[in-house]
């Protein structure tokens, strides 16, 4: 029941954060809430007893990207302090009508269909396991988001580089 | 038992780029073009190590990539569009940035994501693959740093491309929540034992998907990045874009669709073919008031995006021997038209890099300066619109043959109809070459031999498959012949031709 209770609480609080990520008008700020949002997430992975995940979901959403993020814009913009900006165009009702939509027919989607149940509840998965599935079953995918690791780093460097006469 | 052999061809072609790149680190006063051709005889290479694998049993690597006929189709295929493309970048890139080792390197890599799209039989890998090759065209879009065009093109590919991949993990992630696995045999299983009542999580979670590869092949609504993306992009990248992303979307789709999602069709088959009547009827009419020749190109090849979709709507829609017919046809028609789509930019390549112009009007008298690439453009065109006795016309024929079942009969009566409305704006192109004179400078010019004789070879290309399809049409029904066996669809006898 307690457990039930705080699940709630933290359902909120993401639901919440992830709204200030989407409507605070300076980008600082919403990097600011994507943290909050993120560590929800994390947290949610604890109740679920997936604690490596959860440690995953800390260190790299929570610390390292969204510290990137912030680390980013603040040295490419110009005013760090985080003045606000227009967030709405002209599309706004559009928007609106596709994303309420779109968020009912995922929440009927979500109540009316016969989830596939493994009929046991997670359970706290050991980090070999997860290990083993990673390098031997699932081997082939992890080369290749290897190879997309390399793709970006070198399409980052591209981007970054300064050629003469810039 | 893992059999590591499978992946050589991409060891090759991988190994080659990161080699390539290394070429221009430790040694940057290399010529520029040398690494163009060096791409062109790793690719070559990739392409004869995949020549072994024809007729081989087919393979499955731990159920994740399988290698069969239909993955060594798209690998050769894949393997030609890179050397045709590196071949083409040669004088194009040289004179336009300072280096261009890593556009060549990105260009194999490409490749492989390609490859591994067609070969993946398992969810995660098939997205793996997918970003692998959208992350290098992201960057190869905006290679041109120093064009503000290119850039913006580039910023545009990749936030809509974050957004469609997004929509296809969703779905994805759907399925999944059904099914408990991400293996294609798996989610065709759990399908058929949930028996009857569909759950709508599988239908959202399938209009996810299809709205995710929908945006990669740039099926109208999802193909308001293709024309800024066409115009921004290097033209060999456009070149790229239009043939190895679409050939490799369609790949993806094939093994998807009949591999795991062929047991709920009667679930996605009428938003396919809705689909296709909007993309092909959109991408044709917004072609006719383009002026731009990329963004004319991208909007005409958005028209045949729509005509492919036709026979995935007919994979839907008909039993195993009708799938067959219909994906046979399918990739005999992506061979002719990336024919004709790399002999087309091939001859604009040579003549931008003449005149500098993309716009129509600067094709102007080009019949009278250089009749070589126009009569190549005018082939490409026709060949497009379907006009006997060039490849479209074949393969065309052959796909709404292949995809006409009761219920998609007005389809194809639309597709028919779209081809006459692109016939307009294709003339529009072939009436600026011949019946104009050419402005200012009216002496004949040489092409490069190297683009001649490219253009000369695709150029034959469209006519023999024109002329004489059997051939192909033995090579592709052979190459669509895994996925209906993979899927457990009963055996039934393949059709000779």
């Amino acid at each position: 029941m307690a457990t039930e209770v705080l699940w709630w609480i933290f359902a909120a609080a993401i639901v919440g954060a992830s709204a200030g990520v989407v409507f605070s008008r300076s980008v600082l700020h919403a990097a600011i809430f994507l943290i909050g949002s993120m560590a929800g997430v994390g947290a949610m992975y604890v109740f679920l007893t997936v604690e490596f995940l959860a440690l995953v979901q800390f260190l790299i959403y929570g610390g390292a990207v969204t510290v990137l993020i912030l680390l980013a814009l603040m040295l490419t913009r110009r005013d760090a302090a985080g003045r606000p900006e227009p967030v709405n165009g002209p599309q706004l009702p559009f928007a609106l009508l596709l994303g309420i939509s779109l968020v009912t027919i995922l929440v009927a989607v979500a109540l009316d269909t016969a989830w596939g149940d493994s009929g046991e509840g997670p359970a706290n998965i050991a980090i070999e396991t997860i290990s083993e599935r990673m390098f031997t079953g699932f081997g082939v995918p992890f080369v290749l988001s290897s190879v997309l690791l390399l793709v970006a780093l070198i399409g980052a460097i591209i981007l970054a580089r300064q050629e003469e006469g810039e | 038992m893992r059999d590591y052999t499978i992946f050589i061809p991409e060891y090759i072609a991988a190994g080659s780029a990161v080699g390539i790149i290394g070429i221009e680190l430790f040694w940057p006063k290399f010529r520029k073009d040398w690494l163009a051709y060096i791409t062109a005889i790793a690719a070559l290479g990739w392409l004869v190590s995949g020549l072994f694998f024809i007729g081989k049993d087919p393979n499955s690597f731990q159920g994740l990539i399988r290698s069969d006929d239909f993955t060594t189709y798209f690998r050769l295929l894949a393997a030609s569009i890179v050397i045709v493309v590196a071949l083409m970048s040669a004088t194009h890139m040289r004179t336009r940035t300072k280096t261009v080792a890593e556009y060549y390197g990105l260009l194999l890599v490409a490749g492989c994501g390609m490859v591994y799209m067609a070969a993946a039989t398992e969810l995660l890998t098939a997205y793996i693959a997918l970003e692998l090759l959208s992350f290098s065209l992201y960057i190869l879009v905006g290679y041109l740093k120093r064009d503000n065009l290119s850039s913006e093109a580039s910023l545009k590919y990749i936030l809509l491309g974050a957004f469609s991949s997004a929509m296809f993990l969703y779905g994805m992630s759907l399925i999944y929540g059904v099914t408990g696995t991400t293996y294609y045999e798996g989610i065709a299983e759990g399908l058929t034992a949930r028996g009857s009542g569909t759950d709508p999580a599988v239908i959202v979670g399938m209009m996810l998907i299809l709205a995710g590869v929908g945006f990669k092949v740039s099926a109208a609504p999802f193909h308001m990045w293709a024309p800024d993306a066409y115009e921004g992009a290097p033209l060999p990248i456009t070149a790229f874009l239009s043939t190895a992303s679409k050939a490799a979307g369609f790949a993806l789709i094939l093994r998807l669709f009949t591999g795991a999602l062929i047991v709920d069709a009667a679930e996605w088959r009428w938003a396919v073919a809705v689909l296709a009547a909007v993309t092909m009827t959109l991408g044709n009419l917004v072609a006719i008031q383009q002026s731009n020749l990329k963004r004319l190109v991208a909007y005409s090849s958005i028209g045949q995006v729509g005509y492919m979709l036709i026979t995935i709507a007919a994979i839907g829609y008909g039993d195993a021997k009708v799938g067959q017919d219909a994906s046979s046809a399918l990739l005999l028609h992506i061979a002719g038209y990336v024919l004709a789509t790399l002999a087309l930019f091939a001859a604009l390549t040579a003549a931008y890099n003449r005149t500098g112009r993309e716009d129509i009007p600067g094709l102007r008298g080009l019949a009278e300066t250089q009749p070589f690439l126009a009569l190549v453009i005018t082939i490409a065109l026709f060949s497009f619109a379907g006009l006997p006795p060039f490849a479209g016309f074949a393969t065309k024929l052959f796909m709404f043959q292949g995809a006409t079942t009761d219920e998609l009969l007005w389809l194809v009566g639309l597709a028919v109809l779209n081809s006459f409305i692109s016939l307009y704006y294709y003339l529009m192109i072939i009436r600026q070459m011949y019946l104009f004179d050419p402005v200012g400078d009216i002496s004949r010019w040489k092409v490069s031999p190297v683009l001649w004789c490219l253009a000369a070879v695709l150029m034959v290309g469209v006519l023999f498959i024109g002329v004489y399809p059997g051939p192909a049409f033995e090579l592709t029904e052979r190459a669509a012949q895994p996925l209906f066996e993979a899927a457990g669809l009963g055996s039934f006898q393949v059709q000779q031709p």
